[in-house]
């Protein structure tokens, strides 16, 4: 079992070889912010996205596992023809997936909000206009950044039905592999707007989208305002009280179980670190109707961790848990949250945690 | 300005994203010296440049 994880000072993976033993492999990037990684599970290469900062964002590629890269031109927002400081500029590659069956295929969300395509495996992308070009995206905003961004494409095998998280942009739904799109927000809520605005779809502030592999109709939000579940394919939503606290960044469905999910819960929402400072896991395995704190081996007092959006995964097949924070540690749960190995404590602070796939 | 930077890149196309963002602006946190002194116009990029001018390409320093 390889997992990889990308923190704001590099990449790693870290090979299995028994419980709670996990040992470096491989690193790459040292000193750079890796915001995002794709093991491709139909092709086994793998993808890193990069933000240099002041020399923008770069996406790699590596077709031997790791060992090396090569660099593909990272999306990449048409020149318009008047010169302006508002013309839109990729701020950030925010989250990578497979489009469909055919290898190659990509999807790059990204801040400040373009959703874009590949059909060679990045040697060239096309910005998603039907998207883009939404009017509502006026409304759209940013939360944490200063531009609204994708960070959650939820893909059905065959391509054709793809869902788009957007903080803070709404979920938005398309039935035909992105010709069109549509949002649905049914039951979901922004209490911390303006009354008026409270219900807007397009000011809805999905942190993060996870579905069942098994029954994509189940999927979970953490929204900035709390915790929502779909029980039709991310048409309708449901709010769900999450204690210790409905905030958080990270969730992740149980691969076979739709009935089973994780968060990790932060005190809302401008604090941001754990209730009462103890890191837990939060835990639902009927459907979202009771949760449980799960974690033992976790701090139980004095953290300041918080788990990003991309920094806990679900191994598909063992439904093996992998956690790690903004603190630098890297955890990892084999019994489904129960309890938790500390992988290591010394990592920049962690932007994603991926398993690898194939 | 626009014009000697396009020369550049013929040669070297990698390095265009890594100077210049997705419209052709000057990076937020690179500067440009013609003979030592700042370019003015960090979006067209039409600053003069005579002949046989010295141009620093920099990129500040910071993070941690």
């Amino acid at each position: 079992m390889l997992l990889h994880v990308g923190t704001r000072k590099g990449y790693l993976a870290l090979r299995r070889f028994g419980r709670g033993d996990w040992r470096c492999e491989r690193t790459a990037f040292i000193g750079d912010p890796v915001s995002q990684l794709l093991p491709d599970p139909r092709d086994g290469k793998l993808y890193a996205a990069l933000n240099l900062g002041h020399f923008g964002v770069k996406l790699r590629v590596s077709e031997d596992g790791g060992a090396s890269f090569s660099e593909l031109p990272a999306p990449a927002y048409g020149k318009e023809e008047a010169s302006s400081e508002k013309a839109p500029s990729v701020d950030l590659l925010w989250c990578l997936e497979p489009a469909g069956p055919d290898p190659g295929s990509l999807w790059c969300g990204t801040i400040p909000g373009g959703l874009f395509r590949s059909n060679d495996g990045g040697r060239s992308w096309a910005l998603n206009e039907a998207l883009w070009n939404q009017p509502s995206r006026e409304r759209w905003f940013g939360g944490g950044y200063p531009h609204p961004g994708i960070h959650s494409v939820l893909v059905e095998p065959g391509g054709r039905r793809v869902i788009a998280g957007v903080s803070c942009g709404g979920v938005w739904i398309s039935e035909d592999s992105g010709e069109s799109w549509r949002v649905h927000t049914e039951g979901m809520f922004a209490d911390y707007m303006p009354p008026e605005s409270r219900e807007d779809p397009a000011i809805q502030d999905p942190h993060r989208l996870s579905w069942c592999d098994a029954d994509p109709r189940r999927i979970w939000c953490q929204h900035h305002n709390g915790f929502f579940r779909s029980d039709d394919g991310g048409v309708t939503w449901t709010s769900l009280d999450v204690p210790p606290s409905s905030f958080g960044f990270a969730v992740a469905a149980h691969p076979g179980d739709p009935q089973t999910a994780w968060s990790v819960p932060l005190v809302k929402d401008e604090c941001r670190v754990p209730v009462d400072r103890r890191m837990v896991v939060a835990r639902t395995r009927d459907g979202g109707e009771s949760w449980e704190s799960v974690g033992r081996g976790l701090p139980e007092g004095d953290s300041f961790a918080v788990v990003y959006r991309h920094g806990l995964d679900v191994h598909p097949a063992e439904a093996v848990l992998a956690m790690a924070t903004t603190t630098g540690a890297l955890w990892i749960s084999e019994d489904l949250g129960d309890s938790w190995d500390l992988v290591t404590a010394e990592l920049a602070p962690v932007y994603c945690v991926r398993f690898d796939r194939a | 300005m626009s014009e000697a930077l396009s020369r550049v890149f013929r040669d070297n196309p990698g390095l265009r994203s890594y100077v210049l963002d997705d419209q052709g602006r000057l990076r937020t946190h690179i500067v440009i010296y013609v003979d030592g002194r700042p370019v003015r116009d960090r979006i067209a990029l039409a600053d003069p440049v005579g002949e046989g001018a010295e141009i620093h390409v920099m990129q500040a320093l910071s993070g941690g």
